[in-house]
């Protein structure tokens, strides 16, 4: 058994896991998000200044309404109720909390949020009538699993083993989201390369294996006539 | 003469237009058949182009290098060739049930279609490249390989998969899903 054989039963266990999600949420679903996900990476792509003065103002209300707060509290404390007295403290403001290096990380962010929302909306709003499950809704899953295994899990493992250096697909870096969907097209072709090399000797009876899973996948849509 | 993968990729598109219009149940029939002539012809061919030369040589006076491989690449073309018109013109083994309606069904005619396009296409390509590709000498090829032309060859079907025995899963499978009903 070769070194990277645990790498890639975990990569077929991924793959079969967004398989299963796509089957079980069918293919309107799935095909939605994607259009999201990657629809997203392009607009936020274009927009991410204002992103980030939105997200700026979102977060100058919430912080105005503590340090409010925070003030009101202080006053009752020293028993000046007048509100003349000085101010003890001020909470950081959003500007301080978010620099304007940091573009590229709220776009991430919101980004990740848009995603998330899509998947419960497209449970909450598409009927499971109009999403058919089956080989298809299968196949987009997996495709969405594909384009997600190079954007999360690099950052999940920089994250649990700092570490660790892995390679993760900048999606709101410069270059725009053509640069970044051709970098993650890249580093799918460049992991795809190297589990094909480290397969090498078992290459002919995976192919035999796939082929024959993909034709049973097809005989399988065919719909029995009620008798 | 144009590039040899654009003459062979035409011919996979064909096919795969055939099935794009014949619908995925009676295309999935056909791959049978095409999986046969493939295994068959790998099965027989190490043991058939001895006996093929002799019979070249002694009938055919075939006696250069390139006239034989020329008469054993157009013999197993034939073959192919007359093997895939049967599966094409003839009756196959229809897959019971309704196919899906579009635009899954189209999908899945075109996946099925582009897998006998493949197939038919990569096979023909393959007599030509295991016997340095004969019909040049006749002006119907050009044997200048593209940078591209080269890697495809890689991915030829009889190169993916060199043994006959492989190509007997996916047959036994069907066949089996088939007579299961």
């Amino acid at each position: 058994m070769s070194e990277s054989t645990p790498n890639t039963v975990a990569f077929v266990l991924y793959m079969l896991l967004f398989g299963w999600i796509g089957y079980r949420r069918g293919m309107f679903r799935e095909l939605t998000v994607l259009i999201v996900s990657v629809g997203g990476i392009f607009a936020l792509q274009q927009n991410q200044n204002q992103a980030l003065d939105i997200v700026r103002q979102a977060l100058s209300s919430v912080l105005g309404a503590v340090n409010m707060g925070g003030k009101f509290l202080a006053d009752i404390r020293s028993g000046n109720m007048g509100g003349d007295g000085d101010t003890l403290f001020t909470l950081t403001t959003a500007s301080n909390l978010i620099a304007d290096s940091d573009e590229p990380k709220v776009a991430f962010l919101i980004w990740s949020g848009l995603l998330l929302l899509a998947y419960v909306l497209t449970n909450k709003v598409i009927p499971d009538s109009r999403s058919a499950s089956g080989f298809i809704a299968s196949v987009m899953g997996i495709i969405n699993g594909l384009f997600y295994s190079f954007i999360f899990p690099p950052r999940l493992v920089s994250f649990i083993s700092p570490e660790v250096e892995v390679e993760s697909v900048s999606l709101f870096s410069t270059g725009g989201g053509e640069q970044a969907l051709r970098d993650t097209l890249e580093t799918m072709r460049s992991n795809f390369d190297d589990i094909w090399s480290t397969l090498e000797p078992q290459r002919p009876i995976l192919i035999a294996g796939a082929l024959t899973l993909l034709l049973v996948a097809v005989i399988g849509t065919l719909r029995r006539q009620p008798r | 003469m144009g590039l040899i993968e654009i003459y062979f990729g035409t011919i996979a598109i064909i096919i795969m237009l055939i099935g794009l219009a014949q619908g995925y149940a009676r295309e999935l029939g056909r791959t049978i058949i095409i999986h046969v002539a493939i295994f068959l012809l790998l099965y027989v061919e190490d043991r058939l182009s001895p006996i093929l030369s002799t019979i070249g040589r002694l009938i055919f006076s075939v006696e250069d290098l390139g006239t034989q491989q020329l008469f054993l690449s157009n013999f197993y073309l034939i073959i192919f060739v007359i093997t895939i018109f049967a599966g094409y013109a003839g009756r196959v083994i229809i897959f019971p049930g309704q196919e899906l309606s579009a635009p899954q069904g189209t999908i899945l005619s075109c996946l099925v279609g582009s897998i006998n396009g493949y197939l038919i296409a990569g096979s023909l390509w393959y007599y030509q490249h295991v016997y340095d590709y004969p019909l040049s000498t006749i002006g119907w090829i050009n044997t200048d390989l593209s940078p591209i032309a080269v890697e495809l060859v890689r991915f030829l079907p009889q190169n993916l998969m060199s043994s006959p025995t492989l190509w007997i899963i996916p047959i036994v499978v069907l066949l089996l899903l088939r007579v299961r009903g």
